[in-house]
């Protein structure tokens, strides 16, 4: 019986350091853990959008959250603002909300359905306090018991100051850091990692290797040659140009994504800059094409030269193989659309350390580590294309999408709800039911039935509880503070 | 009309609640909705602003008294500019540019004939604040409504407190049956013709309108942004593109005239509102920095250590080519701005909302309504930036480039060169303006007012007759002490 008792993590990016900072925190006892960071290699530290759970990194880690928002320059995302998704002429919001109030049995949309029936005429995202919030631009960060008053939250953040920041965290709790470069990754009989060879000499045995080296996948792919499953025929996506502009005076409360006739462009407000990028089809664009629509839609002074991005979306279909866990990067890729990237880090660490082999690794955890990771990883996916599918704009890109065979899943998961206006949960999806309901809504598609039990109301009863929970919903919204006085608090360390 | 007819006026301001207003006004007996659109972080610092006897008409014709309105707008009446300072010498140190009365057209003929004479060579009163009683009350600080038995009507505008004025004009169009929506203007959706269909506001809704009403100011967010309707500027002879603006909280003991003062590169404002004092210094920022030009008022004002704040607003001058295009009217600062030396902002904005009323109709869209409305706007903002013009042309200053410059400019547009010519030629400028084009428009007695202000005059002869001074002759000078007489002093 061999403990596990050293982790090796190749790669310093974001992925490296949050696994370096959160393996020592939880496992402080445990293991030992050393990163290798190579000069030679840039992380590509484009990443700047996030969901709720990096909040539970910061409280996991015990970093409070003025320090993070400082350090990182970040600033509050409420929302993402998909921006001619449906066709030109149309918008909408994926709020971290939920709109309304779902009994145990009937979810919210089916009384909002029925409503509109009898006479409504709000929208389903009145009643959504993220909404109502980022057009009122107010915020707060306290924590609210009551759901109804509930302000899900994540940020806009500088990745690569936030990997600095989680740098000097795991450092100072003890991860040693290697400045070097891997020359060789060498194999034991069985095929395990037995050590890597550095360009500096040393030689770096350990009991499990965590691979953060990115697309290049050091020691999945090159080393050990996990198979790749390309989506790159679901996900036709596979560049990307990213361009900082100056930062926006007024900073909005929300990521937005505005989709082009060949992809789509991100807009992050930071607080020192605006993060910018289009993410588009080498079929369907040249990268000059593609610069020319995303300059022309930048509205702030530029801050730097573009970053020209290649990527391959697909995902390795054993992450954990062997003594080898890959995380982020090198263990697939989706394109940012719902800012995920980082939360998939995260995922993976937490499954990891959950599923953390006490004495030697054996398959059972191996297969439980892949499976829950495959199925996180397809549902996101789904949800992904979800947004592609569900539009009628006209260009060859979009036709093109409209053509596909989708997976089984989705295609459930979109008549499911056109039907009957259901929505069911995946267990391993990191979108709420709210998240499917807004992006089906915003992007057209009204179902054609609701659940009986919304009509248990009379109509008259009906509205006035829908007019009683704005009423809570604004109530809410009126104790939150102005979110530039919540920035200029932060600012002044308050 | 079964379905209602939809108007959308996007943008407040006081452009926009006034359209609001008339519109609504003028079509209360029919199905038409008119809904106003303004974005919520719009900036309320209240400026002092002056206006023509337009406004006068247009609280007029809502019915709307001024006991109802003035006080919540801190306004006071308005019976004449002073200018100071724009000729240059100490012999015509300031003239006067009084709004005429009834009592005062008898004295027009008299005024224009003392003109022509004194061009002559003879020596005749040409003053204007003499002739005229507006100037004599505005000077006594009187109170435009006279006593019962006195039954000629006297011509004023106003003083006002512009974003409360704005804020009042609100509430109004809101009581006349406006809907008032919040919200951002996001893009502009037209149909395969080009007209506009719908607004799509930030936060994802909707709105779908017949007709559409461009007071988004100088972003022209419907007529340039959308339907590229483009702007020709005045430039070329309105040097100005800057202006500073601050209101202290001290009234001035005279509140029924504008000042407007020369100063180095531009010209100042003193607007007498009821408990405070607007001021302004409109200037070109190619001559004077607008540091410079804020130390050059404060200096002015006594203000250089108060920490009143003040605004610094950036414009250009010049107009729309069209100011109708298919379904989308522009008013206000959309449709164009010369500066407000002579207060002309309202007045072309009511006068285009009027004027448009007549010419719509919601039946069909007539390309020759649109195309005569367009000539008579185009024009009249033309004609109103000549009388603009000629300030800066006619001035003797030699103090600073910004004058010898502007006395230097060729780019004289032609109405303007036109009268200039006559006036050197001794001709009478009547012939030369015509009123019946267009109403309300710079009369020619404002033009005399102008050109004696600034002693656009030859020698005078070596012998004189002393006669020919219609001033004495018809005894005007006492004829103006008997109407004033009828007149109160402001408390």
């Amino acid at each position: 019986m061999n403990k596990i008792k050293k982790v090796v993590i190749v790669g310093g990016g974001t992925a490296g350091w949050m696994s370096a900072a959160l393996i020592k925190k939880l496992l402080h006892k445990q293991v030992d853990v050393c990163l290798i960071d190579s000069e030679l290699v840039p992380t590509v530290g484009v990443g700047e959008a996030s969901i709720p759970p990096i909040r539970a990194i910061n409280d996991v880690l015990g970093i409070p959250e003025l320090d993070f928002l400082n350090a990182t320059n970040a600033s509050i995302k409420l929302a993402i603002k998909f921006e001619n998704w449906h066709n030109e002429e149309k918008c909408y919001f994926h709020t971290f909300g939920g709109a309304g109030y779902s009994s145990p049995f009937c979810s919210f949309q089916h009384y909002w359905l029925y409503a509109k029936e009898v006479g409504c005429h709000d929208s389903f995202w009145d009643f959504d306090l993220n909404y109502l919030a980022i057009n009122d631009d107010r915020f707060s960060n306290k924590t609210q018991q009551d759901k109804l008053r509930d302000l899900p939250y994540a940020y806009h953040f500088d990745a690569s100051k936030y990997a600095e920041m989680l740098k000097l965290y795991s450092t100072n709790i003890g991860v040693k850091h290697i400045k070097s470069h891997v020359n060789d990754v060498r194999l034991d009989k069985l095929n395990y990692v037995n050590n890597l060879k550095l360009k500096n000499g040393q030689t770096i045995s350990g009991d499990i290797f965590i691979d953060c080296s990115g697309q290049k996948g050091l020691l999945i792919k090159e080393a050990l040659g996990c198979e790749f499953e390309d989506w790159s025929d679901l996900l036709l996506c596979d560049r990307a140009i990213a361009l900082p502009s100056k930062r926006l005076s007024k900073l909005p409360l929300y990521t937005r994504s505005i989709a082009h006739k060949f992809g789509w462009q991100w807009q992050i407000p930071l607080k020192h800059r605006t993060g910018n990028g289009i993410v588009y089809s080498s079929k369907f664009a040249s990268d000059e094409d593609a610069l020319v629509v995303l300059l022309k839609n930048i509205t702030e002074p530029l801050d730097v030269e573009p970053n020209y991005i290649k990527f391959k979306t697909g995902k390795i279909k054993t992450p954990w193989c062997k003594n080898v866990v890959a995380i982020g990067l090198s263990s697939g890729f989706l394109e940012p659309l719902e800012s995920t990237s980082i939360y998939l880090i995260q995922s993976s660490i937490i499954r990891l350390i959950k599923l953390f082999p006490h004495s030697d690794i054996n398959q059972s955890l191996i297969e439980e580590f892949n499976r829950q990771a495959n199925l996180e990883l397809d549902a996101i996916r789904d949800f992904i294309v979800l947004h592609y599918v569900l539009n009628d704009r006209k260009e060859a890109f979009w036709q093109t999408y409209r053509t596909k065979q989708l997976p089984s899943s989705l295609s459930h998961k979109i008549s499911l709800f056109k039907e009957s206006g259901q929505v069911i949960k995946d267990p391993s999806d990191i979108f709420t039911d709210s998240s499917w309901v807004q992006v089906m809504l915003g992007q057209g598609l009204m179902p054609k039935a609701y659940h009986p039990r919304a009509t248990d109301f009379e109509k008259e009863r009906l509205l006035n509880w829908l007019n009683e929970l704005k009423l809570v919903k604004h109530s809410a919204l009126k104790s939150l503070e102005q979110y530039p006085d919540f920035l200029s608090k932060c600012e002044k360390g308050i | 009309m079964n379905e209602p007819y939809h108007i959308a006026i996007v943008g407040g301001g006081t452009a926009g609640w006034m359209t609001a207003c008339l519109l609504k006004h003028a079509y209360k007996a029919l199905n038409v909705n008119v809904t106003l659109i303004e974005s919520k972080n719009i900036n309320t610092i209240g400026v002092g602003e002056g206006s023509t006897p337009t406004l006068k008409l247009f609280f007029d014709r809502l019915g709307l008294d001024e006991s109802i309105w003035m006080d919540k707008c801190e306004a006071t009446h308005k019976l004449n500019i002073r200018f100071e300072d724009w000729q240059g010498t100490s012999e015509y140190k300031h003239y006067d540019h009084p709004f005429i009365s009834q009592p005062d057209v008898f004295h027009e003929r008299a005024y224009s004939t003392n003109c022509l004479t004194r061009r002559l060579g003879l020596e005749v009163n040409t003053k204007a604040e003499d002739f005229f009683l507006n100037a004599s009350l505005a000077k006594e600080n009187k109170h435009p409504t006279p006593s019962e038995n006195f039954s000629f009507k006297i011509a004023y505008g106003y003083h006002f407190d512009a974003a409360k004025l704005s804020a009042l004009l609100q509430t109004v169009a809101i009581d006349l049956g406006v809907k008032h929506i919040s919200n951002e203007v996001d893009k502009v959706i037209c149909d395969d013709g080009g007209y506009i269909n719908d607004l799509i506001f930030n936060d994802c809704s909707t709105l779908n309108a017949d007709f559409f009403i461009d007071c988004t100011g100088f972003s022209k967010k419907l007529i340039k942004q959308t339907l590229n309707v483009p702007s020709i500027s005045f430039s070329d002879n309105l040097f100005n593109d800057s202006a500073i603006a601050l209101k202290v909280n001290s009234a001035l003991p005279v509140k029924t005239q504008t000042i407007s003062t020369a100063l180095s590169s531009g010209w100042q404002w003193q607007i007498p509102l009821q408990n405070s004092t607007g001021y302004g210094y409109v200037f070109s920022s190619r001559y004077q920095s607008a540091d410079s030009a804020e130390y050059e008022l404060r200096s002015r004002l006594n203000l250089i250590d108060n920490d009143v704040s003040s605004k610094l607003i950036k414009f250009e001058t010049g107009q729309l080519k069209e100011h109708w295009r298919k379904n989308c009217l522009a008013i206000g600062l959309s449709q164009g701005f010369i500066e407000p030396l002579e207060a002309t902002g309202l007045h072309l904005t009511y006068n285009s909302i009027l004027r448009f009323i007549k010419y719509f109709s919601f039946f069909e869209t007539n390309s020759n309504h649109i195309k005569k409305f367009n000539k008579t706007i185009v024009n009249e903002f033309e004609l109103t930036r000549d009388y603009i013009v000629a300030h800066y042309k006619l001035n003797q200053r030699s103090d600073t480039d910004y004058w010898r410059d502007n006395r230097k400019n060729n780019n004289t547009p032609m109405h303007l060169k036109t009268l200039i010519k006559a006036w050197v030629n001794n001709e009478r400028l009547e012939p030369y303006i015509s009123n019946s084009v267009i109403k309300n428009q710079f009369s020619a007695t404002s033009w005399n007012c102008l050109f004696a202000g600034y002693g656009q005059f030859n020698q005078l002869a070596s012998e004189q007759p002393k006669v020919g001074d219609l001033y004495k002759e018809l005894k005007i000078a006492s004829f103006i002490k008997g109407c004033n007489l009828n007149f109160i002093k402001r408390e």
